[in-house]
């Protein structure tokens, strides 16, 4: 499938763009500077834009499941993190599992 | 590195056998999800890629859309590059360091880098990614294979592996008021612009939503966090 390698390649290419221009500004910039407080900002909004975005309207297979389900999945997971004394993994487990569960028992209900 | 060796891998290695698993039942090659981990290093970007190839977008509508979704990677790289910086390194080590820039090894690094002597951050971050990469390649080669014995009811909870990581991840792991600020003034953001421009959502919700923060955190003043 050459169609995929020059996917692939191109993709590389604008991901590696964001990367390269990074380090060619980084050294432009003060890390001191309001303008790095600034770009720190952007960084934070932009990745948390992405994430919630995607729990809340999500493309491809998870969009046939329920906002509902995909909230409470949600915050099961994060009520485990803490009750599991801060343990990632058992959050996310907690997490994709009750999104299984919540999406199969109604998909079988329905 | 207790961090990349524990919990951090496990979930990361989780998220990488969703994506393998939702490759294989999508149809796609299984050197697609090694390869563009090593080459793209960011999960959402290569979901969004593999998606998008699977409904059979066109090229350059894909190139633009991973673009977009990996557009923060420059001020990830710009925030962290300063903290790596060192006289005793090359300046190719930097462009190598810059591809290892994922969310994971970033915060951690963001986080870490500070308390550490400056000549020993690029050891630990390239250290860091090393393992983080590994364990991703292998989770995905290990998702695809045994894609075909999971039930299509259970793919969900797969393909939500990844968000859900990211959504907890970004809530435990922010320490200060002003990132916690930037988080929520992105995470509203994102949607909102999502329903405006998809394609530019991520690029609009990160700077609209980061100058927001940045603003709130300026004029309410700095009490001690």
């Amino acid at each position: 499938m050459p169609e995929l390698w020059l996917l692939i390649l191109l993709c590389a290419a604008g991901t590696y763009l964001w990367r390269g221009l990074g380090v060619l500004l980084s050294g432009r910039i003060a890390t001191s500077s309001e303008v790095f407080t600034w770009i720190t900002c952007v960084a934070y909004a932009m990745v948390a834009g992405l994430v919630v975005r995607i729990i809340v309207m999500p493309t491809g297979l998870l969009a046939t499941s329920l906002l509902t389900h995909r909230l409470l999945a949600c915050a099961l997971g994060l009520a485990a993190y803490y009750l599991a004394r801060r343990n990632l993994l058992a959050a996310v487990s907690v997490g994709a599992a009750a999104l299984t569960i919540l999406n199969a028992s109604h998909t079988l209900a329905g | 590195m207790r961090e990349a060796l524990g919990v951090q891998a496990s979930v990361l290695a989780a998220s990488y056998i969703g994506f393998g698993a939702l490759a294989a039942t999508g149809g796609v090659p299984i050197w697609v999800v090694t390869v563009s981990t090593l080459a793209l290093w960011a999960l959402p970007g290569q979901l969004v890629m593999v998606e998008m190839w699977q409904i059979g977008a066109p090229l350059i509508a894909v190139v633009l859309a991973v673009m977009l979704t990996n557009a923060r990677f420059l001020p990830m790289t710009v925030t962290l590059m300063p903290l790596l910086r060192d006289r005793r390194h090359a300046r190719w080590t930097y462009y190598l360091a810059a591809q290892c820039i994922a969310m994971s090894s970033w915060v951690l690094s963001m986080r870490r880098c500070p308390d550490m002597p400056a000549d020993e951050r690029m050891a630990y971050f390239l250290g860091l990614s090393c393992v983080i990469l590994a364990v991703s390649i292998a989770g995905g080669v290990v998702g695809f294979l045994v894609a075909d014995s999971i039930p299509a009811i259970m793919q969900i909870g797969l393909v939500f592996l990844a968000p859900v990581y990211f959504f907890i991840f970004l809530i435990v792991e922010i320490r200060s008021r002003l990132s916690a600020i930037a988080v929520i003034c992105g995470g509203v953001a994102g949607p909102l612009f999502y329903v405006v421009t998809p394609q530019w959502s991520v690029l609009a919700a990160g700077l609209v939503g980061g100058t927001a923060a940045y603003a709130i955190h300026k004029f309410t003043g700095r009490a001690h966090a």
